[in-house]
C-alpha cells in the first residue's frame, strides 16, 4: 500500500496520471484494468467470532495478498445487457438509463454468472475479487467498521458501530438514484465511495479467537457474502436490492453492483 | 460483531466508515465497558422438552416455588410444507412445525434457549422474544450461520402470551415470517390467572393455534409453483408478499390442520384455554357457537380480562388468550371471522366437545316442516 501510495504521489507530481496504473492491453476486446501490487493488509474477517462464549470482534490480522489486476469500472448496464442478450445473465430489476452507468440491483449469483459469460467472450479468466483484494484496491475507500471490545457489553458496541455507521454515511434519507462516485481513487478504480456497494466472493466467517489472540477460523457461511461499499456489508447471496433495512441497528448497502478481478 | 448487525439488515448492517482508511484505523477503539455478570448458580434448572402444536408441554398452571431456570432447545428446520392440496410452500420453522412450539414459563423464571441452525439449512436465522427485554428480543445475539448453535437466556418479567420470531435482518424478515418462523411464549402469572375478580381461574386444557398467512406465487396459468429450494422462491414469492393479498391463510401451518381427525377435544364443562398467535397480520378469533368467557384480547395476563366476547382481535404481532367453558357438547367452529380467510383461505378449525345436550340452553321447538306461504 505504501508504495502504491508513493507511487501515486509520484505521478501527480509528474504530471503523468496513471503513471503507476498499468492499462491492460489485450487482443479481444475487455474491461479496463487496473493493475494492483501486492501488499499485506489489516484485515478483518467479519462472522461470527466468539471469546469464551461471548461473540466478539475479531482481532485484525496482517492478511498479504498478490498482485492481482482489477477493472477500472464498475460494471455497466450496457455491459450487463450484452450478457443478457447472450441468454447468460438473468434480467436485473433495474437497468440504468445510460448504459453507461454501473448496473445495480444484481445479486451475487448475477455478478457470478456475468463473470463466466465473459470469461467466455474475452477468452481471459474473470471471477469477483475476494475480500481482502476488494480491501486492498480500494485504497484509502476502505473503512473498517469494527469497534473492538473485550466482549463485556454488547449494546454499548452497538451503539458505538451504529454512532460511527451514522455519522460517517450521512443521515438516512429519501433513496437516491444509483451513483457511481465521480473520479477515481488513489489506485485508480472510479465509483468507489458512492452508494453503490460491490459484490466479494468473500463469505462471511466463523470462529473462535482463542485465549492468546489467534484466530481460529471454521467453516465460512458463502450464502451470505460481502459487500464492499463505504463500510462492508454482509448480503445473502440472491438479494439484489438490500435497501430495505430499516431495522434498528445497522445499515445496509444502498445498491448493488460489482466489478471483476482479471485471472489471466 | 458487524455482522451480526449486517446480517440483522438483513443484508447489511456493518457499521460505516466511509472516509480515510487509515483515519478509520487510527480511530479504531477498544471498549472497555463489561456488563456486572450475575450469578444464578442457585436457581433450579428444569428442562422442557417442546411438543408440535396445537399442544402444549406440561407445565404448572401455579408456580411452584422459587424462578427456576427452564431449558428449551429448537432446532430450525427448512423444509418444504404442503399447505394446500397442490399449493408447496419453501417453509421455514422453529423446530419442525409451524407454528413453532408453545414455551410455558413463569414471570421470573429465565428462558434459557439453544437455538440450532443444522448444516443441512441455506440460510441465516435468530430469534426475536416479544417477551424479551433488550437486544432486539434477543435477536441481535442469536444470528446463527447454518451449521451453528447458540444459547440466550432472558428473564421472563411481563406475564402474558408473546410471539416469538425470526428477524434476520432487512428483507429476510418479512420472508421468514411469512415462511412459518414464528411461534409463542406463555408466561403465567406465578399465582396462576385470574378472573375479572382477581379470582383463580384454571384451565382444563390448553390449544395454542398458530395463524399464518401465506404468500405463494402462482405461474400464469394460475397453478401455484413449486420450487427446489427456498433460495429460488425468494423472487416470486416476494413479488406476492408486496401485494400484500395472501394466497393462504391458515391455522397451523396449512388447510385443515385443526380438522377433521386433528381437531382439537374438549369435553363439555371443560375450561379450555385458547392461545391465538399471528405474528404478522391481524386476527379475529370467533368460537362459532361458544364465547369468550375471559379474554386477555392482547395476552396479557396483568390486564383485567374482558368477558362474554363474541369475536376477539388479535393484533398481527401478538398472541391473545381467551378461556371458555364448553356448556354443550357438539363440533364447534373456530374461526378467523373474516369468513372469506376462514372458508376461502384456510382459517378454520375444530373442536369436538363431547357431552350432553342441554335443552335449557338450546332446543329445537320445531324441526324444519313445510311451509307454503300464509
Ligand atoms: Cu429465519
Amino acid at each position: 500500500m505504501k508504495i502504491e501510495l508513493i507511487a501515486a504521489g509520484l505521478a501527480a507530481a509528474i504530471g503523468v496520471p496513471g503513471f503507476w496504473f498499468s492499462t491492460a492491453k489485450d487482443p479481444a476486446p475487455g474491461a479496463e484494468t487496473v493493475f494492483i501490487a501486492a501488499d499485506t493488509i489489516a484485515y478483518r474477517p467479519i462472522g461470527n467470532f466468539h471469546r469464551n462464549g461471548k461473540s466478539v470482534v475479531p482481532p485484525e490480522q496482517l492478511r498479504p495478498v498478490a498482485a492481482f489486476e482489477i477493472m477500472k469500472h464498475q460494471v455497466s448496464g450496457s455491459e450487463y445487457a450484452a450478457c443478457v442478450a447472450a441468454g447468460a445473465c438473468k434480467k436485473a430489476d433495474s437497468v440504468p438509463a445510460d448504459g453507461g452507468q454501473a448496473q445495480t440491483h444484481v445479486s451475487w449469483h448475477d455478478a457470478t454468472a456475468y463473470a463466466h459469460w465473459y470469461s467466455q467472450e474475452t477468452g481471459h479468466s474473470w471471477r469477483l475479487p475476494d475480500e481482502a483484494e476488494w480491501q486492498l484496491a480500494a485504497a484509502e475507500i476502505f473503512g473498517d467498521e469494527a469497534v473492538e471490545t473485550d466482549s463485556g457489553d454488547p449494546a454499548q458496541r452497538w451503539l458505538r458501530q451504529y454512532d460511527r455507521g451514522v455519522t460517517l454515511r450521512g443521515l438516512p434519507g429519501p433513496a437516491q438514484d444509483p451513483k457511481s462516485e465521480p473520479g477515481a481513487n488513489s489506485n485508480g478504480l472510479t465509483g468507489l465511495g458512492g452508494n453503490i456497494w460491490e459484490w466479494t466472493g468473500g463469505c462471511m466467517q466463523n470462529g473462535e479467537v482463542t485465549k492468546d489472540g489467534t484466530l481460529q477460523l471454521g467453516d465460512p457461511y458463502c450464502s451470505a457474502r460481502i459487500t464492499g461499499g463505504r463500510h462492508r456489508a454482509v448480503v445473502i447471496d440472491f438479494i439484489r436490492d438490500a435497501s430495505v433495512g430499516g431495522c434498528a441497528v445497522g445499515l445496509p448497502p444502498d445498491y448493488l453492483g460489482f466489478r471483476l478481478v482479471k485471472d489471466g | 460483531m458487524l455482522t451480526r448487525r449486517a446480517a440483522l439488515m438483513g443484508a447489511a448492517g456493518v457499521a460505516a466508515l466511509p472516509v480515510l482508511a487509515k483515519a478509520a484505523k487510527a480511530e479504531s477503539t477498544t471498549v472497555h465497558e463489561a456488563a456486572a455478570p450475575v450469578d444464578l448458580s442457585s436457581l433450579q434448572r428444569i428442562k422442557r422438552e417442546l411438543v408440535a402444536p396445537p399442544f402444549v408441554h406440561e407445565h404448572e398452571q401455579v408456580a411452584p416455588g422459587e424462578p427456576r431456570i427452564v431449558e428449551f432447545e429448537m432446532k430450525i428446520v427448512e423444509k418444504e410444507i404442503e399447505v394446500d392440496q397442490g399449493a408447496y410452500l419453501q417453509g421455514m420453522t422453529f423446530d419442525g412445525s409451524i407454528p413453532g412450539p408453545m414455551m410455558v414459563v413463569h414471570e421470573g423464571d429465565y428462558v434459557e434457549l439453544t437455538l440450532i441452525n443444522p448444516p443441512e439449512n441455506m440460510l441465516q436465522h435468530n430469534i426475536d422474544f416479544h417477551a424479551a427485554t433488550g437486544a432486539l428480543g434477543g435477536g441481535a445475539l442469536t444470528l446463527v450461520n447454518p451449521g451453528e448453535k447458540t444459547v440466550l437466556r432472558f428473564k421472563a418479567t411481563r406475564p402474558g402470551t408473546f410471539v416469538y420470531h425470526c428477524a434476520p435482518g432487512g428483507p429476510m424478515i418479512p420472508w421468514h415470517v411469512a415462511s412459518g418462523m414464528a411461534g409463542t411464549i406463555m408466561v403465567l402469572p406465578r399465582e396462576g390467572l385470574s378472573d375479572h375478580k382477581g379470582n383463580p381461574v384454571k384451565y382444563d386444557r390448553v390449544y395454542y393455534i398458530g395463524e399464518n398467512e401465506f404468500y405463494i406465487p402462482k405461474d400464469e396459468n394460475g397453478d401455484y409453483i413449486r420450487y427446489e429450494d427456498v433460495g429460488e422462491s425468494y423472487p416470486d414469492t416476494l413479488e406476492v408478499m408486496n401485494g400484500l393479498i395472501p394466497s393462504h391463510v391458515v391455522f397451523n401451518g396449512a388447510v385443515g390442520a385443526l380438522t377433521g381427525e386433528n381437531a382439537m377435544k374438549a369435553k363439555q364443562g371443560e375450561k379450555v384455554l385458547f392461545v391465538h398467535s399471528q405474528a404478522n397480520r391481524d386476527s379475529r378469533p370467533h368460537l362459532i357457537g361458544g364465547h369468550g368467557d375471559l379474554v386477555w384480547e392482547a395476552g396479557k395476563f396483568n390486564n383485567v380480562p374482558d368477558r362474554d366476547l363474541e369475536t376477539w382481535f388479535i393484533r398481527g404481532g401478538s398472541a391473545g388468550a381467551a378461556l371458555y367453558e364448553f356448556l354443550q357438547p357438539g363440533v364447534y367452529a373456530y374461526v378467523n371471522h373474516n369468513l372469506i380467510e376462514a372458508v376461502n383461505l384456510g382459517a378454520t378449525a375444530h373442536v369436538v366437545v363431547e357431552g350432553e345436550w342441554n335443552n335449557d340452553l338450546m332446543e329445537q321447538v320445531v324441526a324444519p316442516t313445510e311451509y307454503s306461504g300464509s
